[in-house]
């Protein structure tokens, strides 16, 4: 006999047959439930004793969505996991192949590649993290959050050494404009380089109301995409440059987009 | 003829057997409401959630492995909305919705308001346990997991979750005021 067997027989009043007895010698629980000539398992069986009432017509919105769920927009969202992963790496690989075709940083053969493969691994590995608890599907538990901040302490160090001055000696890294100028176009470079990610999850979310950590993990992808394929596209390594018009563009769009879904949700609460 | 599966009816439905969707739906719209309905007072709220996390079955069908239980699953999806719902509401559970108490019969006999008295009690007993303590002993015992799916259910391991449901039952004899 399982634990369930026990909770029927509780439910029935058969507590003192020896298949009972037996497991409860072996299942602390069960034990508890069975202790003191069975009284709790008696007074949890008299909370189950009559179901809520259903009635149908209030459920019929439920239906409805379900009957609407139809067409492209349904489509994506109703893609296995997997799939849904597999679409958002390819999609990162061709922003990064494109850039890499149409438009690599002057630079890209003097740069240091043991350099070069840290900050990418960096971005790409904390990429892969942050999609992939962004789209974790709700049939599965929540991540406890110190996954988060172990996987923060971890990568936080690597990406800020990512941000020291690299010497090329190539002109192009070395030549410096007006910095709110540059900054601002790689800030918009990257953002229109990631957005294709942060449609991706717009088109695959399953909820009908997104959670606002959500939200912000959403930007933190799309920011991080943006940033790896500037570190291919801009060729400038001065350490502000990269922290105002590189790492900037998950940060503001996570502050804008979390700031306009909290804005949205209070002013629906309040009409 | 025996009942039909949950994984058969859902496979059935994946089929294109909306009739399969219903039956389930039937199944587990009463149990999934109890187990929202502990934590949620509002009714309209607790019936919302539930209604989501149907919408949420059929989005995630392509999800389903052969093989999985569907129970489980479906009530990971209800404890994972139940938990956004909060976190929306910037609110904790709360007391629970006196769901049980719809039927009792308008002119109450001393036994039923014993039995009503009970059930308070208990339901007291249970509102007050941790939230982590409330959560598996509520699938356990109303939802009727093993302790391996709530183990799946609430991301933990199984000896945890044997540790937190027997912690609970203790704390609730205490509440309710047997030596323990």
């Amino acid at each position: 006999m399982n634990c369930s067997g026990v909770h029927r027989a509780i439910r029935e009043g058969r507590t003192d047959q020896p298949p009972v007895l037996a497991h409860a010698e072996t299942c602390t629980s069960c034990s508890e439930l069975l202790a003191g000539g069975g009284s709790l398992g008696r007074a949890m069986a008299e909370l189950t004793v009559t179901p809520p009432v259903l009635e149908a017509p209030r459920f019929a919105p439920a239906w409805a969505a379900i009957r609407a769920e139809r067409g492209l927009a349904a489509w994506g969202r109703g893609l296995a996991t997997p799939v849904k992963g597999a679409i958002l790496g390819a999609t990162v690989l061709a922003v990064l192949a494109g850039v890499l075709t149409w438009h690599p940083r002057p630079d890209l053969a003097a740069y240091p590649s043991e350099r070069m493969a840290l900050v990418l691994a960096v971005l790409g590995v904390l990429a892969g993290v942050v999609a992939a608890t962004r789209i974790r599907p709700l049939h599965r538990p929540p991540l406890s959050w110190r996954w988060a901040v172990v996987g923060i302490a971890v990568v936080l160090p690597l990406w800020l050494a990512g941000l020291d001055e690299a010497v090329t000696g190539h002109m192009a890294s070395m030549s410096k404009g007006p910095f709110w100028s540059t900054a601002v176009t790689c800030f918009a470079t990257g953002s229109v380089m990631g957005a294709a990610i942060m449609a991706l999850f717009t088109w695959f979310e399953r909820r009908s109301t997104v959670p606002l950590v959500i939200v912000g993990l959403s930007a933190a992808a799309m920011g991080l995409t943006g940033n790896l394929a500037m570190q291919l596209y801009c060729p400038l390594t001065d350490p502000w440059h990269l922290m105002v018009g590189h790492a900037s563009v998950g940060a503001v769009w996570a502050t804008v987009s979390v700031g306009a879904a909290w804005a949205t949700r209070r002013w629906r609460q309040g009409a | 003829m025996a009942e039909p599966t949950d994984e058969a009816l859902f496979d059935a439905y994946r089929a294109g057997d909306e009739r399969a969707f219903q039956q389930l739906f039937d199944r587990y719209a009463p149990l999934l409401l109890r187990l929202v309905g502990r934590d949620v007072r509002r009714s309209a709220e607790a019936e919302e959630i539930v209604q989501d996390a149907f919408l949420h079955l059929h989005r995630s069908a392509a999800d389903f492995r052969q093989g999985a239980r569907l129970r489980p699953w479906l009530m990971t999806i209800a404890l994972n909305l139940k938990r956004e719902h909060f976190r929306r509401r910037s609110r904790r559970p709360e007391a629970p919705l006196e769901l049980d108490g719809r039927q009792d019969p308008v002119a109450a006999s001393p036994r039923i308001l014993e039995r009503r008295h009970a059930r308070t009690q208990i339901d007291r007993a249970l509102s007050s346990l941790p939230e982590n303590q409330r959560e598996v002993i509520v699938l356990h015992w109303f939802g009727g997991l093993s302790f391996r799916e709530v183990a799946g259910a609430v991301g933990a391991s199984v000896s945890a979750v044997k540790v937190r449901a027997h912690r609970g039952y203790t704390a609730m004899r205490e509440s309710l005021g047997e030596p323990v």
